[in-house]
């Protein structure tokens, strides 16, 4: 019986290309290299001249900025008992969806009632209105507040890349997970049509990050062996680029981010950079090497302003995971896995960005809050206590993923 | 490195094989590529020592799985944000090899990254229990307990491969 799942995983194996990467594997090896004395001076010499300080922005205390208003969300959540099934009829406009760890799904809505969901949310429009759930490769967009049911994708892997601020349009990425096989449409939810297409490969491997009213998508990519991102703004209804900016956020590393290439990628699964609803301010996170034998984790945010790309981002301080025990290598060498804590971003709102505090649970992990990063003030508040077996929740927003 | 041409000869005759494993690991081509990228670029800073150990293919397989664990971990995807059972991509025939494939395929995603590593190591490389736990860096139990749960969720996600993930009473 084994050796059937032997075979169809070297079925699955099989269909990889080689992925040729040895001379870039070297060429960074060499660069770290350098990086691992450099890093030790560089840190030293910040310290000595009060400089470290500086850097990020820390949350404030409790009598620090306010925070960005997110009303919206409720101070607690919690799995209650059995819920009614979403009806076919219009309901009010949504605030999250939140999984358990029994797979259920349950949709919150700004009167407070739960309704239980079939298939998978991906995604809830800024406004509430809108529902993006899946099932398989076909999404179906459901608007809350009437009745239309409209299924996207036709049969294709199809997912939501992100709304824009108003809640009419809607990026859609159709293909394979790699961006390089992706093609983007833009979709009137006034109309249900397709206003116009960016076909797959055009920006490489750039994802969408955002897109504004207009309707302009935001594509990003981060460079190889460089802390610089590139921005594409493109026109959402003929595909035609209409800017293209690169951003450095030297000025806000440290010299050992500086010379790392994986400090800022947006291209990761849950680091798409994140196009706040102004329009302009476009959030990623940065990556942060702690340890010699290669963990990196989650660390701050950037948020870059379109308007000014030339401008040094500003950076967010986001609290650190907790690294666990060193295990040992072969060659003497030690790694550290995190200890499974970690916050990600959830969606882009007035004034911020949601985030997720998830902490270890079991074999898995639940979601022990939702936090608010307010852009403005650089706080890190948090908004919602959430108890009980949530492993993941999505919030109205600008979604990317 | 003082030994690049020996570098490049050791991951020339690999690296078919070290991209399929990425593949299964990471479920897409280019998770896997920057996977099998960042397992290469530690063997090439420590080559020197590594292939002086004389045992660098025991160096790269816990260098490419414990990547891909901590990876995964700060990098979990919106996948695991929303719940459904998997979809059954209109299954004419349960013998097609192909929709067999998609199955399996979708059901490793919905596993967690250590699931998957031991489901990969246990059932692909054909390692046993002490060896997937040298591999991973932890005890032989949790070696045990994981593959349990990995292959209860698999049976549960993808109920057409129950024939396949039997449960071997523990690992070896």
């Amino acid at each position: 019986m084994m050796n059937g799942m032997k075979d169809l995983l070297a079925e699955i194996a099989a269909e990889a290309m080689p992925y040729d990467v040895t001379d870039r594997a070297i060429r960074t090896a060499r660069r770290q290299r350098r990086t691992v004395w450099a890093a030790s001076l560089a840190v030293a010499t910040l310290v000595a001249v009060g400089l470290v300080a500086a850097l990020p922005l820390r949350p404030p205390g409790p009598d620090g900025p306010t925070v960005a208003s997110v009303a919206w969300l409720p101070r607690h959540l919690a799995p209650v008992g059995s819920t009614p099934r979403l009806p076919s009829g219009p309901v009010a406009s949504a605030v999250l969806a939140y999984t358990q760890n029994s797979g259920a799904t349950t949709l919150l809505t700004e009167d407070g009632q739960r309704y239980a969901l079939d298939g998978a949310v991906r995604a809830i429009s800024p406004d509430g209105r809108w529902l993006a759930v899946t099932r398989g490769e076909t999404l179906t967009l459901r608007d809350l507040n009437g009745t239309a049911n409209r299924t996207l994708g036709d049969g294709i892997k199809t997912d939501v890349a992100a709304w824009s601020a108003d809640g009419r349009w809607l990026a859609l990425r159709t293909g394979d997970a790699d961006p390089v096989s992706q093609r983007t449409a833009v979709v009137d939810l006034a109309t249900g049509r397709e206003a116009g297409t960016v076909p797959a490969g055009r920006y490489g491997r750039a994802y969408v990050c955002g897109l504004r009213d207009t309707p302009e998508l935001v594509l990003c990519a981060g460079e190889d062996a460089s802390p610089r991102f590139d921005l594409w703004v493109i026109d959402g209804t003929t595909g035609h680029q209409l800017r293209h900016e690169t951003v450095d956020p030297s000025a806000v590393l440290t010299d050992s981010e500086r010379k790392a290439d994986w400090v800022v990628r947006p291209g990761l699964p849950d680091n798409t950079g994140r196009l706040l609803p102004d329009g302009r301010t476009l959030v990623v996170r940065t990556f942060d090497y702690r340890a010699d034998e290669g963990v990196t984790i989650p660390d701050d945010m950037l948020a870059a302003d379109l308007d000014q790309p030339d401008e040094q981002p500003r950076r967010y301080a986001i609290p650190d995971p907790t690294l666990g025990k060193a295990h040992p290598n072969p060659d003497g060498s030690t790694t550290n896995y995190d200890t499974g804590e970690f916050r990600h971003g959830l969606a882009g709102v007035d004034g911020g960005i949601v985030i997720a505090h998830l902490v270890p649970s079991g074999r898995a992990e639940r979601v022990a809050g939702l936090e608010m990063l307010d852009t403005s003030s650089g706080t890190l508040a948090k908004i919602t206590t959430v108890s009980g077996d949530i492993r993941a929740v999505v919030v109205r927003g600008q979604a990317t993923g | 490195m003082d030994d690049e041409a020996g570098f490049r000869e050791f991951v020339a005759a690999r690296l078919a094989k070290l991209s399929g494993t990425a593949y299964l690991l990471a479920g897409d081509h280019h998770a896997a590529q920057d996977l099998v990228q960042s397992t290469l670029v530690k063997m090439a800073r420590h080559w020197d020592r590594v292939s002086r150990l004389g045992s660098p293919d025991a160096y790269v397989r816990k260098a490419l799985y414990r990547e891909f664990v901590s990876s995964r971990r700060l990098s979990r995807s919106r996948e695991t944000l929303t719940a459904a059972p998997v979809d059954r991509p209109g299954v004419r025939d349960e013998a097609d090899d192909a929709i067999r494939r998609l199955l399996l395929r979708q059901a490793l995603a919905r596993l967690t990254v250590l699931q998957r590593a031991v489901i990969v190591l246990r059932f692909y490389e054909d390692l046993s229990g002490a060896d997937i736990a040298e591999a991973l860096g932890c005890s032989l139990g949790t070696v045990k307990s994981q593959t349990h749960h990995a292959l209860a969720r698999l049976r549960a996600l993808a109920p057409e491969l129950a024939d396949l993930v039997e449960d071997p009473q523990g690992v070896r």
